[in-house]
């Protein structure tokens, strides 16, 4: 009976075995797609999963005191490949006046760090301010998203600029 | 010869099955070993600690956060809490997320802020920080605290630590560091870069 390497089970043939050439045959194929995921790897080493986004079209509607998510185009991130992710954020306001302002990133709608402004001046605009960032454990699939909350008058709009980077491989 | 794979010597023609088994398990060791290169290298070591408990203070003191406790969230260091040990020499992003909140009274626009800070293992307080990061925020009291959030990067010789510090002057009562503190380390490359010819 064929045997198998112990980590990537390369088939072989054992002692008692009859070769031909369909042994050889199988054992390049195996390692020709072993070598395929290493070129992989290799990708991923020189090209660290990572994205560059401005949400388009700003967002409006934030009532003060009311922490709401940026739903426009552009503002979230689907994992691709399961890691350590960091998501920077800079954000700009307008409104009638804005005392204070504050951002936070989110990971499956569930808030996990932010930053805060003090606006001190209650003037129209806040920021740009900007979020620096926290590794996250991601998992392939999840949604990384920011959310926005003010207080001051009128209604609130914003700017998004937000990157997403891969920072640890766990997969 | 390769660096991975023996030629097959005249008398070993006849014994295929063999020479295919040792084929195998040299494929299969020269490729383990460049796979682990090639996750090890981009995968800098890494430690998230969460902070388990409130910390709260009062003004005017520089607070050491790390008295707070704090569990592991997700690490690959070599060594077990870079809070208590000093992290093998090399450069690295060091950074923290705080949430603060008065205990008591607020005073509006009071200022608060988050060192990131390298201490030699064995100074006493009294010897000044090494290197200092320092994020800053004024209270703007509208009853949801301040976020904190910095990164900075430092380089380490070995036998250094890195300690997260706060300080503020909301003198009307203490500040709270609430729970859910993130700290963080990642390694990102040994000290001296190699010379590139």
């Amino acid at each position: 009976m064929p045997a198998n390497t112990p980590i990537y089970g390369f088939t072989y043939p054992c002692e008692s075995d009859a070769i031909n050439a369909s042994a050889f045959a199988t054992l390049a194929q195996q390692i020709d797609t072993k070598l395929q995921d290493v070129q992989g790897d290799a990708n991923l080493a020189v090209g660290r999963y990572s994205s560059i986004q401005s949400m388009a079209p700003n967002q409006g509607g934030f009532a003060s005191g009311v922490e709401a998510a940026f739903t426009n185009a552009g503002s979230t991130y689907v994992v691709p490949a399961a890691g350590l992710y960091i998501t920077d954020c800079l954000v700009a306001a307008n409104a009638t006046t804005i005392t204070s302002m504050r951002v936070r990133i989110r990971l499956n709608g569930v808030a996990m760090y932010g930053r805060s402004y003090n606006n001190a001046t209650a003037a129209a605009t806040a920021g740009p301010m900007v979020v620096p960032g926290v590794p996250m454990v991601c998992a392939i699939g999840d949604t990384i998203s920011a959310a926005f909350l003010f207080f001051g008058t009128g209604a609130g709009s914003a700017s998004l600029r937000i990157n997403f980077r891969m920072i640890l491989r766990l997969a | 010869m390769t660096d991975c794979f023996d030629c097959l010597e005249p008398p070993n023609y006849a014994a295929i099955a063999r020479e295919l088994q040792q084929t195998a398990f040299q494929a299969e060791s020269c490729i383990f070993s460049v796979e682990r290169l090639l996750r090890a290298v981009p995968n800098g070591p890494t430690q998230i600690r969460t902070s388990t408990a409130n910390l709260d203070f009062s003004s005017g003191t520089t607070q050491d956060l790390r008295v707070a406790t704090s569990t592991t969230t997700f690490s690959t260091l070599s060594i077990t809490n870079f809070f208590l040990q000093p992290l093998p020499a090399g450069v690295y992003e060091f950074g923290a997320f705080v949430q603060t909140s008065a205990v008591g009274a607020v005073d509006a626009n009071s200022y608060r802020y988050l060192y990131l800070s390298v201490r030699n293992q064995f100074d006493p307080p009294a010897i000044p920080d090494q290197y200092r990061a320092t994020e800053s925020a004024f209270e703007a009291n509208n009853g949801t605290g301040m976020d904190m959030c910095a990164i900075t990067t430092v380089a380490l010789n070995g036998s250094q630590n890195v300690v997260p510090q706060f300080i503020h002057n909301n003198t009307s009562s203490q500040l709270r560091i609430n729970i859910g503190a993130i700290y963080w380390v990642t390694r990102l490359s040994d000290q001296i870069a190699l010379e590139t010819v």
